[in-house]
């Protein structure tokens, strides 16, 4: 039985004392919005959040990261070495489920990303679950929520009597007997409340958009050159809608001098940026807007479920609600779906 | 639908029928919000809409369209950008039709996740005195004005500006949207001379924010473009603002009010102090 239940006074206690034992990075308001961030005072954890504005995903590939540092006169390199653990609570099933997604890519042999599985190794990942999907949202297409998602330890889903709460992983369940005393076997009628949610807020949102997500594939094929085009124009070429995906993962590096050492950096960058592929000799495999947009809704609906098996989206809405010329992914989906 | 709509309608519909341009651009409705639109066919005109959402300056896409006579629904601001785009010869004013839209200020975005639901007319709009853009082909008169709450306007020295520019992205979603920002290839986004590293550093941002500003000084019609496009909210036109009035001061100049006007800093006195 992996199925259990909190009270949410239990749930205040639980997260005080995870955040004496771990660090504790949870949701809170700041300005008029909600971000994620180390919280060493878990009173100021807001719950009434319906998704951050950006994804967590800069705790496991941070925007800007060292990743030598040498030292020419004394002849050693230097490499951050481990990474500290932390716990993440409250993240929503989608983000959890980009988590999930980039295990498959960044974690597959041969080529091992070691700062990202260094990180994700020492993370505690507790996902809540969403019971009022916004409008922007449409994970139902990629079944990553809204109850439950991939990628997490432990699944705290508001009911009516406390949270109910999934262990996911070995992991989640050293969490539960870690805190033993704090949760309870879940009983026979929260689990029918449970599984009658999953099914009630799934149906909300597939009334809202149903695509078949098998089909998307041939996008690769099909790609027009007309919607793209018509896109292209709207698009302002900003990096807006791959910073705040919780999926994109194409890094640049870049190499400073500093006194006595050379470092290199690695940090986000973004195919939609006319730098992306221009290359030294001045040669652009992707040189008009259009061809980016195209290769850029390809690669996360076509070419990221051909090679991994796991879609390149997870329908949490960011990059509709955020982009400042409203480019709409959902339209791709609806118009290849 | 409201009367300005219909207006703007049939007169995108009669300026392409008799061809006296070759595309509008104007703003559209969509699951994602209201966007920009580029009409080239009469068929398509029934797209347009016109209300306190269509916030996004349409000046930025007028530089992809320099061979073609273009049609441009322009509020206020975005009548002054184009003003001050074609002193900078950036712009031809044969090329362009301007089809002016009375502006009572346009609504906040209300973005992913926000905590508040309730619409606010956007700050910048609170300080701006030009409804109606300076210069126009036609006007189309409107009192769209659906704006529950206004809010106080601010002082720059409120802010604490080091720490929001550490919450920036770099997305350059500012800079993408900027009616101004025109340049082929951006002096911060260089590589020789790097002048500010591509990678997120506080203090590079404070540089990229610093050569942004300076740059706007004088120049910036506080349109909004970059503020509303901005993922983590930093009240950009605050600080451009705030520059504007100091140039008004010194040079007693406003930008993109009249064509006659030199800015300032394309004019030579003699025995003027640098």
């Amino acid at each position: 039985m992996r199925m259990f239940s909190i009270t949410e006074e239990s749930l205040k206690v639980f997260l005080r004392e995870l955040s004496l034992k771990h660090v504790l990075i949870a949701p809170f308001e700041r300005d008029g919005y909600f971000e994620f961030d180390v919280l060493k005072n878990p009173d100021v954890i807001n719950l009434n959040y319906t998704n951050t504005r950006l994804s967590p995903k800069r705790f496991f590939l941070p925007q800007r990261q060292l990743v030598f540092k040498h030292y020419p006169r004394k002849g050693f390199t230097e490499e951050p070495k481990e990474y500290s653990s932390f716990v993440l609570f409250g993240i929503r099933p989608c983000d959890a489920s980009a988590l999930s997604v980039l295990d498959n890519i960044l974690l597959s042999p041969p080529y091992k990303d070691a700062s990202y599985e260094n990180r994700r190794k020492n993370a505690i990942v507790i996902s809540l679950s969403c019971t009022k999907p916004m409008a922007e949202c449409f994970c139902n297409v990629f079944e990553t929520g809204p109850i439950r998602g991939m990628g997490e330890d432990l699944t705290f889903t508001p009911t009516r009597s406390g949270f109910i709460v999934e262990a996911r992983t070995p992991r989640g369940v050293s969490v539960i007997e870690e805190f033993g005393k704090l949760f309870r076997k879940a009983d026979g009628e929260m689990l029918e409340e449970y599984s009658r949610l999953i099914s009630k807020v799934l149906d909300e949102m597939n009334r809202r958009l149903k695509v078949d997500k098998t089909r998307l594939i041939r996008i690769e094929k099909e790609a027009g050159e007309e919607f793209f085009q018509l896109n292209a124009q709207r698009c302002i070429e900003c990096s807006l809608c791959s910073f705040a995906c919780p999926l994109c993962y194409c890094f640049e590096t870049e190499d400073c001098l500093e006194k006595d050492s050379y470092v290199r950096f690695r940090g986000w960058d973004t195919c939609i940026s006319p730098l992306f592929t221009r290359m030294a000799s001045g040669l652009d495999p992707r040189v008009t807007k259009a061809d980016r947009l195209c290769h850029r809704f390809c690669h996360k609906l076509s070419r990221i479920p051909l090679a991994f098996n796991a879609y390149g989206c997870v329908g949490c809405g960011r990059c509709v609600s955020l982009c400042p010329a409203g480019i709409d992914i959902r339209e791709v989906l609806k118009k290849w779906g | 639908m409201s009367s300005p709509e219909i207006e703007l309608r049939k007169l995108a519909r009669n300026l392409l029928e008799r061809k006296v341009v070759d595309l509008v651009i104007g703003y559209e409705d969509s699951e994602a919000g209201v966007r920009p639109c580029f009409i080239k066919e009469p068929g398509e005109v029934e797209k347009l809409v016109w209300n306190p959402d269509c916030r996004l300056s349409l000046v930025r896409y007028l530089r992809g369209f320099k061979e073609k006579k273009v049609g441009i629904v322009a509020k206020g601001c975005d009548g002054r950008a184009i003003v001050e785009l074609i002193k900078e010869n950036q712009l031809d004013r044969k090329n362009i039709f301007i089809i002016a839209v009375e502006c009572n200020g346009v609504y906040k975005p209300v973005k992913y996740g926000s905590s508040k639901t309730r619409r606010q007319m956007a700050e910048y709009c609170e300080k701006c005195e030009v409804r109606v853009s300076p210069i126009k082909d036609y006007l189309i008169k409107s009192d769209e004005k659906a704006l529950e709450e206004k809010i106080p306007k601010g002082d720059v020295e409120d802010l604490d500006w080091l720490s929001l520019f550490r919450k920036c992205l770099r997305c350059m979603a500012c800079v993408r949207s900027c009616p101004f920002c025109y340049c082929t290839e951006c002096s911060i986004e260089g590589f020789k001379p790097a002048l500010v590293h591509r990678l997120v550093d506080p203090v590079e941002l404070f540089t990229f924010h610093l050569i942004r500003a300076i740059h706007m000084a004088g120049r910036c019609v506080e349109c909004g473009a970059c503020e509303s496009s901005c993922p983590v909210e930093i009240p950009l036109t605050r600080l451009y603002h705030e520059l504007n009035e100091w140039f008004r001061e010194n040079y007693g100049y406003v930008p993109g009010l009249n064509l006659e006007q030199a800015p300032p800093p394309l004019v030579f006195k003699e025995g003027e102090k640098p």
